[in-house]
Formats: C-alpha cells, structure tokens, sequence
C-alpha cells in the first residue's frame, strides 16, 4: 500500500501544470500506518562491493527523499558517508536504463525466463557468471541451487576497487583468507600504512567515530591519540595525522617494515627481560597468535634481515614502534588496500607483537565463495575467448569500462555466444551484451548483505521499481529454475530455511523493521600466526629490498631511464598510485549529479579527475595546474590535466579511477579522462610509469577552492597538545565581548546555535551531500561551479600551513554563521534577510529581489545566488529528481539569494511538534542534516538554552573561538581549534 | 497670421493630460486593486468538483464531524483528504447505485484515484501547518467559513499573507476552546475577547511573526 502513494505522486507530476487548479488524489485504501503529510522511515542497507552499511530512509508519501545512517547498525552508528547520501539521487537517475531489450529489441521480462531459465545439456559447461563481490547470503543460496542444478557453471567475483590484498596478506600472516577488523578506540597510536580509513575503507564510518572518541580534548589535561600515516597522496585520513609522511606507494612497504622489524627488536628484548624476571601472568608482549612473549625465531631472523636492508629510516621507525608499543595493547597498525599483499601481513605481524587484541583481531571473510565452482576473472576470459561460454551473465559490474585493459573483456564479453547483462544503466558493458535487463536499485529491492564485520543486514524497497527493475536473487533464481522469481519470497524462504525455532514472523518483522540480525557479527577467529608462511612473505620482501638497494649502490642506475634522463624538463619517470575514487568510486557513480559537483575532500576538484602531482614535479616539468600531461605504462598512455597537490609524494602521480565513462550515462558523458587502460591487472600501484609535459595543451578545471593559507590570520587556528596545555586560552583573543553601539539581542526561548569540533573534521565531505539533499540545493555543472557560482550552502575549507611538502592541514566546516549582528542584515533593501527571535538569520525567498548586496557584505562568503533557473537547465535538477525534492523546503528559482537555514524546517516542524504536545524542545531533538551525516560528530547544534548538550559545552572549552571575531559579527555558530598530538621524539 | 491650431486643440491637449495622467495612476492602482480582489485570491470562486459532494447534507444531517473525514488535521500538517475507501465505506451501503456516486465507485473498483481541484491553495513557498493551529484553537470555521452551508466549497478568506498577519499579530479574538473547534456555530456570546484570551492563556498561545514561521 505505500507503494501506492510512489505512483499516486508520479501520476500528479505531469498533471500539476494543466491548469492553476492543483489536484488533490487521496489514497483508495489509507495505509493503517500512514499520516498524510508526515515522513515514515524505513531501515535498510546500502551495499558496496560486498558490504552492507545500514541507513534509514525518508519516505515522503511513498517517494525516498533523504537517506541517513541506521544507528543500530555497525557499520554506520547513524553517520552516514557521501555515497550512502547520494544514493537516493541515484533512484531518481535520469539516464537510468527503462526497459529490457534483446539486441536491439524491446523484450519482456518472460522471454528472459523462458530463453534463460530452461534445463541445459551441457550441465552448464558453458555457463559463466560475473557479478560484485556479494556477501548476500541470499546470493550465496542462490549459487549454491545453481551449482547443484547446472554443477559446471562457474562464477566470477569482480570489482575494479576491491583490493584482494587484505586477504592474500592474511593468507601469509595466518594461512587463512582472513578479514581484518579493528576497534580504532581501543588504539592510543595508530600508524596507517596507506590505508585511507577514516574516509576510504569499508567500515569507516566506523571507525571515524571510534577515532573521534580518543581524538577530542574537552579539556588541556585529556590525553589524545596520535596517529601516524605513510601514505601517496594527502587523503582525510592523512589530513588528521599528526605525522604524516609522504612516500611514493612501493616505498610504504620499506617504511612498514622499517617500523615492524623495530617492533619485533623492542619485542625481543622485552621478552629476554621478561624471561630474566621469570614473571608470570600478565605478560605484556603477548602475542595474539598464542605465542607468548617472544617473536618466533624464523620471524625474528627474517625481520632483522629487512631492518638491515632498509636502513635509511631506522631513527624515525624507531620512535614510531616505540609509540605504538607504549601503551601495552594501544597500538595498532592498519594497511590499506592500495598496499601489497606483504604489507597487509607485515601489518597483522605488527598488531601481533604490539598485542593490540581488543584494537585488531579477525574473522572470517564475509565475502561468499563460490568453491570449486569460483573462477578468476583471467580465466574467464580464457574461456571466452576459447569460445567455451555458451552463456554469460554479468550483474551489475562493469568489465568492459573497468575491468584490467590487457584482459580486452569487451571484445570477449562479445566473444560469447549469449550474453545478459543486468544493470542500473545502459553502459559500455551493456553494449557488449545481447540481453539487458534494467536492475532495481537498492530503495527497490528485496534482498540481504552481510557489513564487514559480518553483521546481518537487510534490504527492503521503499517503492516498486520504476522501471520494472529486477534484483540480482531474481535473475539467479531465474538460473536456479525457478520461473516466478519474486525477491519477497526468495528473501523470505531463505530467511526461514536458516531460522531455528518459533515465531519466525514475529521475528522477520522485527530485523526488518532494524534493519539488522542483533548479535550476527562473524566471531572472533583465533588464529595463529602462521611462521612459515609469513617468513616466506617476508624474505620475499627482504629480497626485494636488497635488489633495489644494490641497483641503487650501482653507478649506473637508473640506466633504464635513459631517454627520459635527457630532457628531464619534458618528461619523468614515476610511480603511479591508482586510486578510487571518493565520489564516483569505481565509475558506476559517475551519473550522480550531486557526487560529480560535490569538491574532492582534499583536492576540491568537481567535475574532473587528475594527474595529482607534487609541487616540486611540478616545478621541474615545468607545469601548473590545468597544464595537460601525457601518461605512459606498459605501451599504454593517456592525457590528463594536472593538478599540484600540497602534500603529494615526489616522484609519484595519483589518478583517481571512475571517469572518462564511455556508456549512455548523460551525465557521466565526457568527464574526465578514463585511468584504466594504464592499470594492468589489478595493480593499484606501479612503477616506471613516464609522465610528460604536451606543450600547449590545457584542460580546464573546475576547483571550488583555488588558495590554501590563511595569510596568518586567525582563521582556521590550531595548536599542538603540548602548547594547548601550556597556555590553554590561545584563542582567547578571537572570543568575548566586543565594544558595540547597538542594542544587545535578546535572549529568550531557543537560541539556536552549532558548535564544530575542527579536531576531528576529517574533511569526509558528507555534510555536503546531506545538506544538499535536505535543502534541495541545485546542482549547476561544471561551467558554472568555475565561475563560483556553486550552490553548497555548506563547503568544507581546507587551510594549509607549514611546508608545502609537509603541510599542516585544518579543514573548516564553513556554513552561514547565523550572526547576532548579521552584515547581510542591514544592507538588505527589502528585508529579505532578517532576524527571527530565536537567534536565526532568516532568508526569505519570496521578498529577495537579488540585488546581491548581501552576498558582498557577508565576510564569510556563504551566500549563494541563483543565477538561473538551474531546474530549467539540463538533467542535472530535472524531471524524476524532482522527487527526491524535500517537500519542507522551497526550492529556490532564479534571481534569488539563499544559504544555509540550520535546517530551519526541522526546527519549525520540532517546534510545533513539542507545542502541540504542549511541553518544550527537548535537548538533542532538533538535528540538522550536517550533523546527522557526520562521521566523527564534529558537528553540533542545539540551543544555547540547552546547557548540558554538547553545542553549549563545547563552546565553554578554551579553544573555543569564533571566524572574524574582530568584525563584531558575534556568529552563533563557534569553531573549536584543531590540536595536534606530534611525538615529542620525532622533530 | 492665423492661429496655427484650431480652438478645440486646448480641449484635446487638456483630455491627453487628464487620460495620461489617470493612466498612470491607474496602471499603478489597478494591479493593486486587483491583487486584493476576489479575482486574485480566488475567493467565493467555488470550483467543480468531479464529485457534487455536498459538505451541507454531511455535516447537518448527518452530524459528522470534520475529523471523521480530515482525520489527520490534529496531527500532521495537512488535514488530509479521505479515502475512497472511506466513501465506500458508508457508500457501498447507501446510496450505492447512486448515478452521481459512480466516479466514486469507478475510483475504488478500479484503483485510480478521484482528481479532486484543491479550493484552499497557499503558494508554495508557505508552510501551513493545520496541526499547530487546531491545537491552539483556531476552528475550522475560522478560515475555512461556514462549509456547513456551501454546497460546493469556495474559498471564505482571501488567505493573503495581511489576513494572516492579521491574526498571528492578535490571535486571541479568533480563539475558541478546543472543544468547539470543529463546531460550525460555536460563538464566544456576551464573553467578547475575554474567551480567546483565556485559550490563549491556557494553550500558551504565541504572536509569531518573523519569517521563518511560515517561510523555509
């Protein structure tokens, strides 16, 4: 029944401009449990190859409008990341794919069953499947029924972004494909090994709130964590370090293993110490594999063997292994996806003899297989182009843009002789298939997920597909013999297969009304450290090592670069870091017009990807940013603009994965350029790329925030913890009363105010795209975001300090600071922006008449003009976006002045809640989208009557201040200085 | 030398100036007469309605209330339109060959909705909130006029942004008990404004008038 109300407003959508007469359609039969005109929220789970993050979605009269995190579930904890936010829009994609087709024509969902679903001779021989990595345990049924019904098929798991490496690392740490987890609370220092977690990783909205926990100070005397990243390119987790250390990405492995061969040197002498004491019990070098005590002799061999080669950084890995083993069990050592296999080992080693059992243990691998019936994505295409696949079915990955260049999948794909694709959009690998079906997304469908810890999570749709969508359990049933696959039922049966005991209706409503299975988390695997295995890796390494050491002694190295050495202003040879990317991910969400203009968390680059480079590259090829350059690997190069990066590791390029995309996506149509040909395999980093500077080429880029200093002023401040606690009233100077001639305000009621903790801002961006999508806030593309005439009302700025090759980073929320004495107020000429009583600063859409005047006396720079009727203009705010418009908020047309409310329709709508219940707002009850999304919690709002909540005393700690306090401008919203937690020993 | 224009030139001249004159003022009053006019804010315009539902026979011979209908006009922010199911409800009993029932039960047989023509319309910048106001208590009569009397319903008040001004700047003589909120008829008697300030007092009833209490 609420599925009717989705069809009853897209049936009013082309009716409402007939006349000037507006229509009213009621419900046939009311749902028992809708109230016209108030939002209902359902819990379900959004999936990225492979992992379920739980969200709750808004349903306005049957229409998904807003999509938050599900604060019972693991992976979200209520915060929500920039793509769980952007989903929603992705529903309302106008280029999503409305029908199904064979060949060239139109046919229906039964010709599917019927040409698809039939027995075969063969006993599927000729039958491949390609799908995301799935940890569904309704897709691993499904498989399963397949398998026993046509015992050949095989099955591929693919994604482009999906490293292999965590597993293959903890095959060599403990010889089982085990999944890392971590408790980033239970850490005091943390050292990253390229790995992006606080913003890139599975589960990171995780642990960014876990981070945040031991990342704030409330007062000087708090103790902090610290945190140490090796990493390429400056990503949020990097911004948040408190030594961050920029190495091109085969050079982290050396750092790695710089530091965990120290670790394993504290260790052993601790353990001759301990052995001379003879003290038992409590044993603080307990190995989480059991090993108490001491590092196996094999493991200690193999690690003195690689402090020996790599030797360079032998002080600083010292005082980092010597931080991570203070505090007994504290440390924790995290390895990224981009890293290799060894890394990954070198890591789980690392957190072995750091003991750090309640900050990382494993489990199993979420992730199904497939078994004997699983198969490699090489040898897929070995067998098409064999011509052994008689039929292949690809689910919504996308080989033939993303899979690796050298394998030619689009040719093979095309090389079967049947092929179904089933997918969101009609893109390139659609092209390369005989048979399209659209698929449901996920507000659409009816189906299960397991997050990375294993926890159970379902998925539930909150409106019939629109366009006759099926999901991924519909299409395999359909291969699993069944001829009505419907996905409730599939679901469902599946659900009750697994369930012991009574009342599974009772118990089904439930988890779907959670959203999760309580307690369904994969348990902990004790697993010992496997010693053969990982001497193995290491020794690899240690070979590794040596060799480029040697090549290095040698005097005619770099002889291999030869060509390059004679012109070194043209062109150079470096590591390439290949990168996903944090908005359009692997590519599939390049037709999200929110993620495209939403500025990259550090780069702040819209619309565009790019050669990131580090100053001094650039200094010496002789280029600037927008400057196009040709890359080169293996026979293979493309052209990319660049863009200098602060921070950037030298004699390395990042590329951001995802765009260039070739398919029928109209938004994603010519943004970018496309890094794939240039990754071989699935390498996410290689070397000897060559980069080289095309004389007169530029490109132009769309960057929202062009200088990165504050020049000194005391804008975005920070300290480090020792200075905070010496004089802790460094702010002082920017708080407090100013000498005023006018009246004070008065203070009744509600005084709406925000507090911003830039401590653990880590730049994440996701405000941005909850803001946006609470706000209606246009879209404008590319040409206009180059003008600045973006429409955020809420921008991440990101101050830079220090060198330019090591910058200090402070990222700043910055949104209307909601003035006591606004500037924007008393040039208004019509009063259309004014003062409510409680503490707002008001924009009146209805009476601005866009004379600007405001937006050239705010001092913060936060209003926003519309300088079209963007609606009008293009996809990017047409048509079926329309419905994700929020009804609360007026969307704005041109010639109009706006900027952020502090959600002032939540406040409203709370307000007259509380007062028809006749009691006041309780504290914490007004949330705004901002600090609804925020992983950490760096966003607080509330009034300042409130005096227990977190708005109120956050603004009471000393490194409390206010943006251009000296203009007298008394901004309700206060920021909250950023402080540093250096090591003392490392200078 | 003769006059080089005729005698009734200065009549012309004076009838130019008086019209130009007149022109402009009332090209400058006109619009303005009209945007407080009935043509305007579409007042006393009763619209077709697919259906001749007749709130007179509803409410006085059938005593209903205008909650069995509008039932979500205490809780949510629109009073809500019933369903057709709720007009089956007594309709597949009564009346239930009626010919002017037959877009009714068109509607419920074949589940497409009835297209009824919004009367009460506020730009779509304005957030009215039925909820608050019936809570506070404001009557359905106060806005809404005698609907009990009108065969097809037309707007009763201009629903201009002065006329609600008017009222949010001094609620307390359009109050009434909670009690009487629906009541048609209901009226203060010989009390005066000395009711509406009670209610006022007792519901804790607000002047609001800054922007954001209707505009977002």
């Amino acid at each position: 029944m609420k599925l009717l109300g989705a069809g009853l407003a897209l049936a009013g959508i082309p009716g409402c401009n007939v006349s000037r007469v507006e229509g009213i359609l009621p419900y046939i039969e009311e749902p028992r449990e809708v109230t016209a005109g108030v939002p209902r929220f359902y819990a379900t789970s959004l999936e990225l190859d492979g992992f379920a993050t739980g969200v709750l979605v808004q349903s306005v009269a049957g229409r998904p409008t807003k999509v938050d995190g599900n604060p019972d579930h693991p992976a979200s904890l209520g915060a929500s990341g920039v793509l769980e936010q952007a989903s929603v829009l992705g529903l309302y994609d106008p280029s999503r794919a409305r029908g199904m087709r064979e060949g060239k024509e139109p046919t229906s969902w039964e010709a599917v069953v019927k040409r698809f679903g039939g027995a075969r001779a063969d006993r599927g021989a000729g039958l491949r499947f390609l799908l995301l990595p799935q940890s569904s345990p309704l897709v691993g049924d499904l498989v399963g029924r397949i398998v026993a019904r046509h015992p050949e098929a095989r099955f591929t798991f693919h994604a482009p972004a999906l490293s292999d490496a965590p597993w293959e690392g903890a095959e060599m740490a403990f010889g089982r494909r085990l999944s890392p987890q971590r408790d980033v609370a239970a850490a005091r220092a943390i050292l990253s090994l390229d790995a992006d977690f606080l913003a890139g990783m599975p589960f990171s909205l995780r642990y960014a709130r876990q981070f945040a926990e031991r990342r704030r100070t409330p007062s000087p005397a708090s103790e902090m964590n610290r945190l140490y990243v090796v990493e390429t390119a400056l990503s949020p987790t990097g911004s948040m370090a408190d030594h961050r250390f920029a190495r091109r990405p085969g050079e982290v492995a050396r750092f790695a293993a710089a530091v965990v061969a120290e670790l394993g040197v504290l260790r052993a002498a601790e353990g001759a110490a301990g052995a001379a004491e003879e003290v038992a019990g409590g044993v603080a070098g307990s190995l989480a594999g059991g090993v108490a005590g001491s590092v196996p002799e094999g493991v200690r061999a193999v690690l003195m063997r690689l402090r020996a080669a790599e030797g360079a950084e032998r002080g600083l890995a010292q005082a980092i292994a010597r931080d991570l083993a203070a505090g007994p069990g504290e440390g924790l050592v995290i390895a990224g996806d981009r890293q290799r296999p060894e890394v990954h080992a070198l890591a789980h080693l690392a957190n072995a003899l750091l003991g750090s059992r309640k900050a990382a243990w494993t489990t199993e691998s979420p992730l199904i297989q497939a078994r004997a019936a699983q198969q490699s994505l090489s040898d897929l295409v070995g067998d098409l182009r064999a011509g052994r696949v008689e039929t292949l079915v690809v689910i919504e990955a996308n080989p033939s843009y993303a899979g690796p260049p050298e394998l030619g999948l689009s040719e093979a794909i095309r090389a079967a002789r049947e092929s179904i694709y089933l997918g969101h959009h009609e893109n390139e690998t659609a092209a390369d298939c005989r048979w399209f079906v659209p698929m449901a997304h996920s507000l659409e469908s009816w189906g299960d997920a397991r997050a990375w810890d294993g926890t159970l999570s379902t998925v539930q749709p909150l409106l019939q597909p629109l366009f006759g969508g099926r999901t991924a359990g519909e299409l395999l049933a359909v291969f699993a013999g069944e001829m009505y696959p419907e996905a409730r039922r599939l679901l469902e049966d599946a659900a009750r297969r697994r369930y012991q005991g009574e009342g599974f209706g009772r118990w089904w409503a439930e988890v779907l009304r959670r959203g999760t299975v309580a307690g369904s988390a994969l348990p902990r695997v004790e697993a010992e450290l496997d010693e053969v295995g990982l001497v193995e890796a290491l020794t690899r390494l240690a070979v590794r090592f040596e060799t480029v050491r040697a090549a290095r002694a040698a005097p005619t190295a770099s002889g291999d670069s030869a060509d390059a050495t004679v012109e070194t202003v043209t062109d150079e040879v470096v590591e390439v870091a290949f990168t996903p990317c944090a908005r359009v991910h692997d590519g599939r969400f390049a037709n999200n017009a929110w993620l495209q203009e939403l500025p990259d968390p550090v780069t702040k680059l819209t619309w565009d990807n790019a050669a990131l480079i580090s100053p001094a590259m650039a200094r010496r090829l002789g280029v600037e940013n927008e400057q196009v350059v040709e890359l080169s690997l293996g026979g293979r190069s493309v052209r990319a603009p660049v863009l200098v990066s602060p921070g950037h590791a030298d004699g390395a390029v990042t590329v951001h994965l995802g765009y260039g995309r070739r398919g029928a996506e109209v938004i994603a149509e010519g943004v970018g350029f496309d890094a794939y040909p240039l990754r071989q395999g699935e390498v996410a980093a290689a070397e000897g790329m060559v980069i080289r500077r095309v004389e007169g080429e530029r490109h132009a880029l769309a960057i929202t925030q062009e200088h990165w200093s504050t020049h000194g002023r005391p804008i975005a401040l920070s300290a480090t913890l020792e200075a905070y606690r010496k004089e802790p009233a460094f702010t002082a100077s920017q708080k407090g009363r100013l000498p005023t001639l006018l009246p004070e305000p008065r203070r009744a009621g509600e005084q709406w105010a925000m507090t911003i903790d830039t401590s653990i801002c880590t730049g994440c961006s996701s405000c941005v795209v909850a803001c946006q999508a609470e706000n209606n806030v246009h879209v404008v593309g590319k040409e206009q975001v180059r003008k600045s005439r973006e429409m955020h009302w809420l921008r991440i700025d990101t101050y830079y300090s220090g060198a330019v090759e090591a910058p200090e980073v402070v990222h700043q929320p910055m949104l209307c600071q909601h003035c006591e004495k606004a500037p924007c107020e008393y040039v208004c000429p019509t009063n259309a922006t004014v003062h409510s009583p409680d503490g707002l600063n008001e924009m009146v859409y209805n009476r601005c008449v866009g004379t600007r005047f405001c937006s050239n006396n705010c001092p913060y720079k936060v209003r926003r003009f519309n300088f079209f009727d963007y609606p009008e203009r293009g996809p990017l705010n047409d048509e079926l976006v329309r419905l994700q418009r929020n009804p609360e908020v007026t969307v704005r047309e041109r010639g109009v002045m706006e900027k952020c409310t502090y959600c002032v329709q939540r406040i409203r709508k709370t307000g007259i809640q509380a007062r028809v219940e006749g009691r006041d707002i309780q504290p914490g009850e007004v949330v705004t989208a901002c600090q609804q999304a925020c992983p950490t919690g760096a966003i607080q709002f509330g009034s300042l009557s409130h005096t227990g909540e977190k708005v109120v005393t956050w603004r009471e700690e000393p490194r409390s201040y206010a943006v251009l306090h000296e203009l007298g401008t008394r901004p309700r919203t206060m920021y909250l200085a950023r402080i540093h937690n250096p090591n003392p020993e490392i200078g | 030398m003769a006059f080089l224009f005729p005698p009734w030139s200065n009549t012309a001249v004076r009838v130019a100036l008086a019209s130009l004159l007149l022109g402009g003022a009332s090209a400058v009053a006109a619009p303005m007469i009209y945007i407080r006019s009935d043509w305007s804010s579409g007042e006393s315009e009763a619209q077709v309605q697919p259906v001749q539902f007749d709130h007179r026979h509803h409410y006085q011979d059938d005593a209903m209330d205008c909650r069995y209908c509008h039932n979500t006009v205490e809780e949510s922010a629109t009073a809500g339109m019933p369903s057709v199911g709720k007009c089956m409800g007594c309709h597949g009993q009564i009346w239930n060959d009626s010919p002017q029932l037959a877009p009714v039960r068109e509607s419920y047989f074949s589940g497409r909705p009835i297209r009824w023509r919004r009367v009460h319309n506020v730009p779509d910048f304005v957030y009215f909130n039925h909820a608050i106001h019936v809570n506070k208590g404001v009557g359905c009569v106060t806005c809404h006029g005698r609907v009990d009397q009108m065969a097809s319903v037309r707007q009763s008040a201009p629903l201009t942004m002065q006329w609600c001004l008017d009222c949010h700047r001094a609620p307390e003589p359009h109050l009434r008990p909670l009690s009487a909120i629906t009541d048609m008829t209901w009226s203060p008697g010989g009390g005066g404004d000395e009711v509406g300030r009670g209610v006022a007092e007792a519901l804790n009833v607000q002047h609001l008038m800054h922007c954001t209490t209707c505009h977002r």
